[in-house]
């Protein structure tokens, strides 16, 4: 309001501007009509409200020119740009609708206050004063609208009648060209006489449109023909140009005809566009076909006939857009460049390593996937476009087509002869003859262990080999046919499996897949040990993933089978089978690189079992607490199937944990647990080989253990045994060497893996137990030092070690721990003796970045400062300001509603008073006017009785 | 044996019933022949007897049968003399029973003997001290001290009403001064002791810390009623006290004489000097000095390792406060620091409340506390209550910076044998350390063109002034910042990044153990596939 009365104030007097409104509010002079155009409307001219009759239409230009009801506050200083609110306002015009506000609520309620029950309306908007009866109509009838349409939501019949446009049925939608249906509109009809002509066309054609008659009709009024003429002209028009275009369109006809017949003969040039276009003709048959599908649309009969005459033209289209296209293939790889992806491969597998081992994100673990996800759609592709080395693929791709009958198809004869073993392990594998050369080139003692070496022939998607001599095969690609060597090593291989059949019991060829421990013992059942590697190979083959929808969840839980039965094998069989072992390692290998989250979970949950009975024994006290063989194995195994050098894994972290907490909480009892425990020390060797991380409790065990082996008078003085490892008291038993020389001994055995199965050692073995005990330590801590020999405190953590050491070397060992200790002190006085010497070169310096700046306290400074808005840094503050502001603010809004309020009422209640007391008035004024005319009659009365 | 129990029940029950009759008196004597027999069999016959013997004798006691009779020579006091007897006879055996090895004897006797303690303080208006004391004698002395027992004691009595405390602590201080003071009882029977009374010591929580606690009384004694009316009234204890206060400073109330005070009393009046004439179980200073009488008496105790590592574990915060006077525990204190290893890192708690609370000066404190800082400080369970206490006792920035660079160096030292969960507190340690410290910077960038050769640091010294660590440098940080566990290495690379953190908050790191950190890293959501091994295993060592 304010902008348009300053608007109207530009010009001039107020009586001008008040005749101007006037005018412009079409009130008075001609053009109160005209003023009502459109385009006025549009304007805002005059404003909307008062556009009724002429008595609003005052009132409204009456309020705006009344200065009393508007309030406007002088400011003292102009500011640009500064908004100041409540300068200007309206306070007559907010106090009324605060009034008709209070009315139509606050009243009702003083009104029905203390009334109670009755019916409560619950109808929608029933209570809203604000809806007008036909506003409240309209929203029920939305509302239940909405409510039924929500029930529809799914419903796709309805969705194509509310939806689209139709014509007799037919999606308007799907005619994206009109050439066809009967409704031409030809190019040559111009001007405005074409536009006419869409409109009549429209009306004849489309008869069904109401909309747009209505839309014309709208028109047609405004205009100054009547309607009987213009229905006239129009209908006279129309049938003139009917008549023009069916004679148009027959010429049309044959003269696209003839343009179609020229077309094929230029379409080969203009290639790009028509490909992706269908043909016309197509196009009207597809169509026809469309429509035919519904079988309520029936169709002429002619059409019918032209669909016959291109269905056939038109299934061939369709089959042949459905058909594959012929990709381009790759070429086929010389052995370089075979060699080359192989070594890139190993490159970016070893970068995402360190990348893990550092504790970042490996950038290329994605990149893996996705890389692996090429490599088996490229593989797929080459199920169709086979290339020209992959002889035996083609063969393999009919058994892969045939997954289901392979179960029974794998017969005696092909499993003797190992063809289909390695056949149907590698699938789609061209590096089976990778693997055969390298096969080929390992020394007889590989060629033994084929049978457990077979294993890795099994899905080699994309992760490569990584033998021993890998360096060598790279080196020796293309030395030799590839084909002649893959069948050789097949001879091979079909004799040495015969040989071993005719030796041993007959393993069979199909098993269920075991789904617990115990199934797959009795599968075992009768068989040696060492056959568990080809019972396990075999399962594999018969439940390849890719051999059926349900096979991975059957090797899931088989994987976790496979793992049981590692660790029952090696706490069950004596001697240990390390061989059987090994390749089954590599089985749960093969397996969890399939289905990684599955090994996940798998060694994890053994993991949690672990620590758990770990945690028991430790509370019990008795018994060894250390892991077992089975537990060392497993851990073992893990160390195989994950990474150990990343900064953190999942299953590894967790594993380390549990294995340092083994070492450092377990108390040391007897030999068996030093044994243990050093194999714990083992494997935390084999886990950091890359990564090379420092283990405290590795170290402490290993000292303890010299100490606890060393002979009793030795370290007698706890107070001056060197270093700052802790010295459990363990003081119940004494695992202490008590001959020293053992001169009957002349070499001392190694600690092997399944002389730590038993839980007692006999007291006349003890001593060249202890003794090969403590020479376990020695090479250890051998290696260890090996292992730490670049880490910084290299003086720090080794110095104790080497007092240690010299302490023990003041009595005479057997010849071999002597050796051992020498050397082990030479080397640790050598690496010392480096490490000390680089620090005379290279200082400690941690901090050599650039010093930290100072931090400043100067006022920060604000690029268009305002004053109104705040500045604070401390969030908190505030947003606690704010919020204060806020509550101060509503506080205030409050109480001055309430405050209105509360005078309403009593304003209410002073009018409720007053008009009863007019009523009462009124009521004794008439009651004193019946007794005064009766008192007067009386009187009078009695004057004549006098009288 | 279930007939046999039915029917001696039943005769049980007749027998109680017959003796509602006082002519039938004598069959008190046949009950208490059910409840002397010998136990093994019949737990039960026990149980029923002991009950119907309780009901008996509690109506006894309320209709005054059991009161000494004025004339001794008299026919009934005869019978009275008599009767007495048979329930000191009771009362004996029931004594007996809290020692008896079937926990469901046991736990009805204390029952019994404690509601009889209450009939007969509430008959005669006061507290049955010859009832209560023997109880307390056959619970501290008790063989079988079962668990549902001393639940019951504990959850039931002692730790449940304050004038039962009271008591406890009296007698139990009492009980033991004397076997202290004897010496005739063999060490077994004394360690027994001390195991029982230090069990039951361990298990009282509701020591009162003000007056206005004192609120839950088992006997209520007419004077403790009449406080109770009077401390409801007031609204709260501190309110009273206040009134009391004001009542000295008006009145000079030394002066009223004791008729004129017990006037004051009738009218209501409340002075001080009547405060202090409140029976001690409503006072609090009564019940702290019980309290200290009973602990120093419990530490006179030959104490088993055990029980002497439990006791410093609590005595600072539940020991120390409600001492009158804590100094008495200066001794026993700075001696548990001087014994060395993980009595010592206990000790340092309560001697720490002496020193910084109450004045204690102890000599060559920090030269302790590095000597504490030994190779299985580390190891040992209370190390992160030892941490708590040692960054309090270095947090000073006016400690000169020998000293804290050789706590540091030390620190670093001992992380390179330590258990990740230790030394994931010793990198924030050391970290707050050199914040305090800027000198100690020194020690981990030196700016000498060239580096020492030895270490100049003597791990070996025992005075922390003399171990040169000032000069030496962390290398130890280093190579813990390829430790194996990622939370460790991580945290101790943040030393060769800016300092620009201001103190690193200890309680995150503190209280961590291996199963924790397992824990912790085994239930880690996962959120992708675990990355595998890309090198096929070959074969493994399986000798060494």
């Amino acid at each position: 309001m304010p902008a348009t009365k300053k608007q109207q104030g530009s010009g001039g007097s107020a009586l001008k501007r008040l005749r101007k409104s006037l005018t412009a509010a079409g009130v008075v002079g001609q053009q109160a009509k005209a003023s009502r155009s459109k385009k006025n409307r549009k304007r805002g001219l005059p404003t909307e409200v008062g556009k009724n009759s002429t008595s609003d239409k005052l009132s409204v230009i009456r309020d705006e020119f009344n200065p009393f009801e508007i309030k406007t506050e002088r400011t003292k200083f102009d500011v640009l740009n500064r908004k100041v609110k409540g300068t200007g306002g309206k306070p007559a015009l907010n106090k009324q609708v605060g009034e008709e506000n209070r009315k139509k609520t606050l009243l009702m309620e003083m009104r029905n206050k203390g009334h109670v029950g009755g019916i409560v309306d619950k109808r929608f908007g029933e209570n809203n004063p604000q809806l007008t009866p036909e506003e409240r109509m309209l929203e029920r009838f939305t509302k239940e609208k909405q409510k039924n349409a929500k029930a529809n939501m799914f419903n796709l019949d309805d969705d194509d009648e509310e939806m689209g446009l139709t014509h007799y049925g037919q999606s308007l939608a799907e005619m994206d060209d009109f050439d066809d249906t009967g409704l031409r509109l030809s190019d040559d009809e111009d001007g405005r006489g074409g536009q006419l002509d869409r409109n009549i066309v429209s009306q004849m054609h489309f008869g069904g449109f109401d909309d747009n008659n209505k839309t014309d009709e709208n028109e047609d009024n405004d205009r100054p023909k009547s309607r009987a003429e213009v229905m006239k002209e129009i209908i006279m028009k129309s049938k003139l140009y009917k008549q023009e275009r069916q004679a148009a369109k027959e010429e049309d006809e044959t003269m696209r005809e003839d343009l179609d017949e020229d077309f094929k003969d230029i379409q080969a040039l203009l290639n790009t566009q028509s490909t992706k276009r269908k043909p016309l003709v197509s196009q009207s048959a597809l169509f026809t076909r469309n429509e035919a599908e519904n079988p309520k649309e029936e169709k002429e009969e002619e059409e019918e006939e032209e669909t016959n005459k291109y269905k056939d033209y038109d299934i061939m289209v369709q089959e042949l857009t459905r058909d594959k296209r012929a990709m381009a293939t790759d070429r086929t790889k010389t052995e370089e460049e075979i060699a080359l992806e192989e070594k890139e491969k190993l490159e970016k597998a070893e970068r995402a390593r360190k990348r893990r081992m550092e504790g970042l994100e490996s950038e290329s673990e994605d990149e893996d996937n996705k890389r692996g996800g090429r490599g088996r759609k490229r593989q797929k592709k080459g199920v169709n476009a086979p290339q020209g080395d992959d002889l035996e693929d083609d063969y393999l791709e009919d058994l892969e087509d045939e997954a289901s009958k392979l179960g029974q198809g794998l017969t005696l004869e092909d499993i003797q002869s190992g063809a289909l073993d390695e056949d149907d392990e590698d699938e789609e594998d061209s590096e089976i003859d990778e693997e055969d050369e390298e096969e080929e080139e390992g020394s007889d003692e590989e060629e033994e262990e084929e049978e457990e070496e077979n294993y890795s022939d099994l899905e080699e998607d994309d992760i490569p080999e990584f033998g021993d001599d890998d360096e060598d095969d790279m080196n020796e690609f293309g030395t030799s046919g590839i084909v002649k060597k893959a069948s050789k090593s097949k001879g091979k291989q079909s004799s040495k499996t015969a040989q071993q059949n005719g030796t041993k019991p007959e393993i069979p060829y199909t098993f269920e897949c075991p789904a617990t421990h115990e199934e797959f013992l009795e599968i075992m059942n009768g068989l040696d040990v060492d056959d568990a590697p080809t019972v396990v190979k075999r399962i594999r083959v018969l439940y390849h993933p890719k051999l059926g929808p349900d096979n991975k969840a059957k090797l899931t839980t088989f994987l976790g089978v496979l793992v049981d039965h590692l660790g029952y094998i090696a706490s069950t069989v004596t001697p240990l089978p390390q061989k059987t072992l090994e390749s089954l390692i590599a089985h749960t290998f093969e397996i969890s690189k399939q289905l990684p989250t599955a090994a996940g979970n798998v060694f994890v949950t053994k993991l949690k079992e672990m620590h758990g009975t770990m945690g028991q024994k430790m509370n019990q006290r008795q018994g060894s607490t250390f892991p077992d063989i089975e537990d060392i194995t497993l851990l073992r195994c893990l160390g195989k199937v994950f990474p150990t050098s990343d900064l953190t894994h999942p299953v590894v972290t967790p594993a380390t944990l549990y294995m340092s907490q083994a070492l450092a909480l377990c108390r040391i009892q007897s030999e068996i647990d030093i044994g243990r425990g050093l194999f714990l020390c083992l494997l935390f060797h084999e886990y950091q080989t890359f990564a090379k991380r420092f283990i405290p409790e590795v170290l402490n065990f290993l000292q303890q253990a010299l100490i606890i082996l060393s002979p009793k008078d030795l370290f007698n003085d706890e107070e001056k045994i060197p270093g700052a490892f802790p010295i459990s008291n363990n003081h119940n038993v004494s695992l202490h060497i008590k001959d020293v020389i053992s001169e009957d001994t002349k070499e001392i055995p190694s600690i092997t893996l399944e002389q730590l199965g038993i839980e007692s050692v006999d007291e006349d073995e003890s001593n060249i137990l202890r003794l090969s005990l403590l020479q376990g330590v020695l090479r250890l801590l051998a290696q260890y030092l090996q292992l730490y020999a670049s880490t910084p405190a290299l003086v720090e953590v080794f110095e104790p070690l080497s007092n240690l050491i010299t302490q023990m070397l003041t009595v005479s060992w057997h010849k071999n721990i002597e050796e051992l200790l020498n050397k082990l002190q030479d080397r640790l006085k050598k690496q010392i003796k480096f490490c000390k010497d680089k620090r005379i070169k290279t200082p400690l310096r941690m901090q050599s970045h650039r010093p930290i700046p100072i931090a400043q306290h100067l006022p920060k400074f604000e690029q268009g400062y305002s004053y109104d808005r705040h500045y604070d840094p401390d969030r908190e503050r505030s947003e606690y300001n704010k919020l204060q502001s806020q509550i101060k603010k509503e506080k205030k809004g409050a109480i001055r509603e309430l405050r209105k309020d509360n005078m309403f009422i009593a304003r209410e209640k002073v009018k409720e008073r007053k008009q009863k007391d007019a009523e009462y008035d009124k009521m004794i004024k008439g009651v004193m006017t019946i007794l005064e005319t009766d008192q007067a009659e009386k009187k009078r009365q009695e004057r004549e009785k006098r009288r | 044996g279930v007939v046999d129990f039915k029917e001696t029940r039943q005769k049980i029950r007749s027998l109680e019933a017959s003796l509602s009759d006082k002519a039938n008196l004598n069959n008190v004597v046949q009950l208490m022949e059910f409840i002397n027999s010998s136990n093994k069999a019949n737990a039960q016959v026990i149980h029923a007897a002991m009950h119907a013997l309780h009901r008996v004798f509690s109506r006894f006691l309320t209709n005054g049968d059991l009161d000494q009779p004025n004339d001794p020579s008299s026919a009934t006091a005869k019978v009275t003399l008599w009767l007495l007897g048979q329930f000191a006879n009771y009362v004996k055996r029931l004594r007996q029973l809290l020692s008896d090895d079937e926990p469901g004897l046991q736990v009805p006797a204390l029952k019994i003997l404690m509601t009889l303690v209450k009939t007969q303080s509430e008959h005669t208006n006061k507290m049955a001290n010859d009832q209560l004391q023997p109880i307390v004698f056959a619970m501290v002395w008790n063989k079988n001290l079962s668990a549902p027992l001393h639940k019951e004691w504990m959850e039931k009595y002692v730790n449940a009403y304050d004038d039962v405390r009271y008591h406890f602590y009296r007698h139990t201080a009492d009980i033991m001064t004397k076997t202290a003071e004897k010496n005739e009882k063999k060490k077994e029977e004394i360690r027994r002791l001390a195991h029982n009374v230090f069990s039951m010591v361990e298990g009282i929580t509701s020591m009162p810390t003000e007056s206005s606690e004192l609120d839950e009384f088992y006997i209520e004694l007419p004077e403790i009623k009449k406080y109770m009316a009077l401390k409801n009234k007031g609204g709260n204890g501190d309110d009273m006290e206040e009134e009391d206060e004001d009542a000295l400073l008006l009145g000079d109330s030394g002066l009223i004489s004791d008729e004129e005070e017990e006037e004051v009393n009738n009218k209501g009046k409340v002075s001080k000097k009547k405060d202090r004439k409140k029976t001690p179980v409503l006072q609090l200073d009564h019940h702290k000095r019980v309290f200290q009488s009973c602990w120093i008496a419990l530490l006179k105790l030959p104490l088993t390792e055990e029980i002497y590592k439990k006791t410093l574990l609590i005595l600072h915060k539940r020991i120390l406060p409600h001492l009158r006077e804590p100094r008495f525990l200066m001794d026993f204190l700075t001696d548990s620091y001087n014994v060395g290893g993980s009595v010592s890192l206990l000790a340092l708690n309560g001697l720490f409340i002496l020193i910084t609370e109450y004045n204690l000066d102890y000599p060559d404190f920090y030269r302790k506390l590095y000597t504490l800082l030994d190779r299985d400080v580390m190891h040992v369970k209370y190390r992160s209550r030892f941490f708590r206490l040692l960054d309090i006792f270095l947090s000073s920035t006016l400690l000169p910076a020998n000293l804290i660079a050789a706590f540091i160096k030390r620190l670093a030292r001992l992380s390179l044998t330590a258990p990740p969960a230790a030394s994931v507190i010793i990198i924030p340690f050391i970290y707050n350390l050199l914040r305090r410290h800027p000198i100690c910077m020194k020690l981990i960038h030196k700016n000498d063109a060239v580096g020492e050769k030895e270490d100049p640091y003597n791990f070996d010294e025992q005075n922390p002034y003399e171990t040169k660590a000032l000069d030496s440098s962390l290398w130890e940080l280093q190579t813990l910042s390829q430790h194996y566990y990622s939370n460790v290495s991580t945290l101790a690379k943040m030393f060769s990044e800016k300092f620009l953190k201001p103190k690193y908050n200890l309680e995150d790191f503190m209280d961590h153990t291996y199963s924790t950190f397992f824990k912790t890293e085994i239930e880690r959501k996962r959120k992708k596939e675990p990355a595998m091994a890309f090198e096929q295993p070959g074969s493994c060592e399986w000798t060494i």
